[in-house]
């Protein structure tokens, strides 16, 4: 185990140098963080047990049973929303998980403007999706998950759509408690479209391939550890390599404030090296949980000075 | 902005988490006490068992001299003890945890030390040994110097104690009561050496003859299982593994005690003929049910010798505070969270209680100091020395002769051999388990049910019926076989409900020939409006009425013999709601023993014939409705000391 940890960080550290220059990738929901807590803390979700794993770590859907549904509002008109299902069926566990942005393509305070969307006809209309249905069992001290998920790309009324592949797998108690979860995303074919729409360059054909953000994913999170009797402490990171090299990160932490059993008022931050340009590095966010309702709220900030706020019910 | 508007600005950002908060945090709520009354008397002529005694202390330990966690077990050893192989009786749950387990303690299941902490009398003995033992805890936080306050009281007075080291079996394990037990008894192998050890400064200081073997939580029910493991030849889960203990053990005592996380052949530990002292926390946030009592119901007595069994329920009593490591948050420190710790008595109280009975149930039971019987038959005979709360306490004695147990068959109508129940306007006779508290479990043993409600229906509410009763009668070879004197006394064990059944429905007269051709309207009545009940707070009495064979009847009050309560509600949790979620009841039913001489029927009715009782009737008289369970009844001729002052002089209540 610990070599395949090591692996993946030596993948991740050879790919630093393919950094600098950045493709675009469709859909643009399977490139944002999931769900409002994931996004509070810098994006993580690839060992989070969270109701959206579907579309994050497969290995870790049917976990315990929770739903979650996330609403968020970026600026410059643009709307997105999670939700995500998880439960276990009999020793495997199943999940369900749809990820959607309705957005402007070009505009003034746009948040997803030219550099991250595959448009050369200027201002437009777009919709990004991502759905997912996820199996996951044990399996020799370690758990297997995978999923198969439809992505879309709508801009004007053109459509681009595909159907991918996520594997992955989570082993608990590696180190301290901690789960380790890892999975490799988006295996598929690239989704077709017209090249006035969908490319910035003109192809001999009228069409133009546009590539999923197929990338090899690790991440680790712990449980929470008490700090005194009121108060705990979980962290959770991770990292990736996309197909281009380029590596994103994330790190975050929640302090959770438990002032009686069931009820926890928690305090989140996360640092990331994102994956979208338009993304920036600090993100915060905040948790009420009450029994099994939780109301998750995240804030991220954006170039330009935008921000997006997610809010999220989570019932576990 | 003005520091009034913050003020009000932050009042109103406030206000929902403490409105949120109100709703969640549950009131205080704690049973009428009435300790006040209860405990104001003192009827044994003795010392206070909680005195120290006149003896010095001194200390030392026994061990492996090579622990990797605890200096004392490592440099301080006095005596050194070969390790013990117990992979026959636990193992690690997983090799995740194994090699935890491996690490943390430099040892596995095969070489478990065999490490103690003693306290004993500066003088020559030879003084009886106590084992203490302790249970499960985090392994990380050592549990055995926590009954220090113990081994200082009782080395003091004349015993020695040793408190055992199973720290090595704490933590995530699960069925390994078993090995708890053992482990106590190749503790007494080590201590037999060191009493024929000349080198050994414990030499001829120990009285093997009179050993007492106690444990808390998961080691409470460990004494149990070392008390059988002692008198067999093998270990009943594995015919290979031979023993040969045969200690002198005479006492047993569990702390709040789990019990079946052993079970040989899939049965509860079957443990006979020792004095057995059990008692538990109506608080504890950890066995948050009276599990004892179920091992408490299978201790048995074949007759041969003095023994006896003595349960107490400590109400607002928690699980940790009589281990000074473990204290008040029975679910380590983060429980605080969920468990409401307000209503405890103070740990100084709790251990108090465990010095009082722990040190006179010894006196008694290994030094012969009967005058501390009193205290385990009726606890308000020691009322002045104990802490002031509530206590429901069971009592059983080895010359107890039952005559009901409602165990054996289906008929409501017949007890043991010889013996008839019958019942009389009652609005339940049943028979059935005896609840916990925890939802769906029960006490593997059956009590009646008897509910009555004297009133009779209708609008005249001053109307009342006979008083309902519940009879035992006793055919003339169960009496021969019981051998009554005015020496004797009933025993039995009840515990009054919170249920009331509504009034009786009059008697039908039967002069009146029914009109079969009339035809009657129909009249439908309206329903009564629901009203939400009310807790029936009326104290609850009734008269226990003996008669001879010659017709006459002596009756005395129950409440003479013992308090007469209902359920004491207890709640554990903080958060409002969660204990009605969690348990079937908020209370613990937990029946009193009550004893009462034969001879006070006597004293109540001139002429009474002792010898020749023919029934014992339960007659509802003195509170208009109720519900109780009885069970247990029969007869015992106790040793007089069981009483203050001999019985028939009235000292006994």
């Amino acid at each position: 185990m610990r070599r395949t940890v090591f692996g993946l960080l030596l993948v991740a550290a050879s790919a630093t140098a393919a950094t600098a220059q950045r493709t675009t990738y469709a859909p643009l929901a399977a490139q944002l963080p999931l769900g409002a807590r994931a996004a509070s803390l810098g994006g993580t979700n690839m060992a989070s047990r969270d109701a959206e794993s579907a579309l994050g770590n497969p290995a870790l859907a049917g976990t315990g049973s929770a739903s979650a549904f996330t609403l968020g509002r970026y600026h410059g008109g643009t709307h997105g929303g999670v939700i995500g299902m998880t439960t276990p069926v009999g020793f495997m566990g199943v999940g369900v998980a749809v990820s959607y942005l309705d957005y402007e393509s070009v505009g003034t305070g746009a948040p997803f403007y030219r550099e991250e969307v595959l448009v050369s006809r200027g201002a437009g209309h777009g919709s990004s999706m991502a759905a997912a249905f996820s199996l996951s069992a044990p399996y020799k001290g370690w758990r297997w998950g995978a999923a198969v998920t439809y992505l879309e790309e709508r801009l004007f009324s053109e459509r681009a759509s595909v159907a991918a592949l996520t594997l992955g797998a989570s082993r608990d108690n590696v180190w301290r408690g901690m789960t380790l979860g890892i999975g490799l995303q988006n295996v598929g074919p690239s989704m077709r479209g017209s090249d006035v729409t969908f490319s910035r360059e003109a192809t001999a054909n009228g069409e133009a391939d546009i590539d999923l953000p197929l990338r090899l994913a690790a991440g680790m999170s712990s449980f929470f550890v008490p700090m005194g009797a009121w108060f705990d402490l979980g962290v959770s990171g991770g990292a990736a390599v996309r197909r281009d090299g380029l590596v994103s990160g994330n790190l975050g932490g929640e302090l959770s404030w438990n002032p009686i059993e069931g009820i926890a008022v928690g305090l989140r931050t996360g640092v990331r090296r994102p994956e979208l340009s338009v993304q920036r590095p600090v993100t915060a966010g905040l948790g009420l949980t009450v029994d099994r309702f939780v109301v998750d709220y995240a804030w991220e900030q954006m170039r330009d000075g935008g921000g997006v706020h997610r809010v999220g019910l989570r019932v576990r | 902005m003005s520091a009034q508007l913050r003020l009000r600005r932050s009042i109103a950002a406030w206000a929902p988490l403490v409105a949120l908060a109100a709703c969640v945090v549950a009131p205080l709520k704690l049973a009428k006490d009435d300790s006040g009354i209860v405990l104001s008397s003192l009827s044994i002529n003795a010392p206070d068992p909680s005195v120290r005694g006149p003896l010095a202390v001194k200390r030392l330990y026994y061990g492996s001299g090579t622990d990797k966690q605890r200096a004392y077990f490592r440099d301080s050893v006095a005596l050194k003890t070969a390790t013990v192989d117990g992979t026959k009786f636990a193992g690690a749950p997983d090799p995740g945890q194994a090699s935890i387990r491996k690490k943390f303690w430099g040892f596995d299941f095969a070489k478990l030390p065999v490490n103690g902490s003693v306290w004993y009398p500066d003088g020559p003995g030879p003084y009886p040994l106590v084992l203490v033992v302790h249970g499960n805890h985090n392994m990380e936080e050592f549990s055995d110097p926590g009954y220090g306050y113990l081994g200082e009281l009782l080395a003091s007075r004349g015993f020695i104690l040793a408190s055992v080291d199973e720290n090595f079996l704490n933590g995530f394990m699960r069925a390994e009561n078993d090995a708890r037990g053992w482990m106590l008894l190749k503790h007494l192998q080590a201590w037999k050496k060191f009493n024929d050890s000349t080198g050994s400064p414990l030499y001829g200081k120990v009285d093997m003859n009179n050993i007492a073997l106690m444990g808390h939580s998961r080691g409470g029910e460990a004494v149990a299982v070392a008390g059988a493991f002692n008198r067999l030849t093998h270990y009943p889960d594995d015919g290979n593994v031979k023993f040969d203990f045969n200690f002198g053990i005479k006492s047993l005592v569990a702390i709040a005690p789990v019990d079946g996380q052993y079970r040989p052949m899939e049965k509860g530990t079957p443990v006979t003929d020792y004095n057995y002292l059990l008692f538990h926390g109506s608080h504890d946030g950890d066995v948050s049910t009276f599990s004892g009592l179920t091992q408490y119901e299978r201790i048995k007595y074949s007759g041969k010798g003095d023994y006896f069994k003595s349960a107490f329920l400590v109400y607002r009593a928690n699980h940790g505070q009589w281990n000074t490591v473990w204290g008040s948050t029975d679910g380590g420190p983060r429980s605080r969270r969920s468990l409401d710790l307000r209503g405890f008595i103070t740990q100084e109280e709790q251990r108090k209680f465990a010095e009082v009975v722990v040190s006179g149930f010894l006196e008694a039971t290994l030094k012969g100091k009967q005058e501390y019987l009193p205290l385990f038959r009726d606890h308000r005979s020691a009322g002045r020395w104990l802490p002031k709360t509530m206590y429901i306490t069971r009592f059983q004695e080895s010359s107890f002769s039952s005559i009901a147990d409602f165990e054996d068959d289906v008929d409501l109508t017949t007890g043991g051999p010889g013996v008839t129940l019958s019942g009389d306007s009652l609005a339940t006779w049943k028979e059935s388990p005896v609840p916990f508290r925890n939802r769906g479990g029960n006490m593997a043993h059956n009590a009646v049910t008897l509910a009555w409600n004297n009133r009779i229906a209708g609008d005249d509410t001053t109307k009342r019926g006979r008083p309902a009763s519940y009879a035992v009668s006793l055919g003339d070879s169960v009496r021969r076989t019981l051998n009554l004197d005015a020496r004797s006394s009933l025993v039995f064990s009840l515990a009054p409900l919170e249920a009331k059944p509504g009034p009786r429905q009059p008697a039908k007269d039967t002069t009146k020939k029914a009109d079969s051709t009339a035809k009657k309207p129909a009249v439908k009545k309206p329903s009564p409006p629901k009203v939400k009940p009310v807790p029936d707070t009326t104290p609850i009495d009734l008269s226990v009425v003996a008669t001879d064979d010659a017709g006459r009847t002596a009756r005395v009050a129950l409440s003479t013999y013992g308090p007469v309560r209902r359920p004491l509600e207890s709640y554990v949790y903080r958060r409002a709601g969660r204990d009605k979620l969690r348990f079937g009841n908020v209370y613990e039913i937990v029946l009193q023993t009550y004893t009462i001489p034969i001879a006070d029927f006597v004293r109540a009715t001139p002429g009474f014939d002792p010898a020749r009782v023919t029934s014992v009737q339960w007659r509802f008289d003195r509170t208009e409705a109720g519900t109780v369970l009885l069970d247990n009844i029969g007869f015992a001729r106790m040793r007089p000391e069981f009483f203050p002052s001999a019985p028939g002089e009235g000292a006994s209540r």
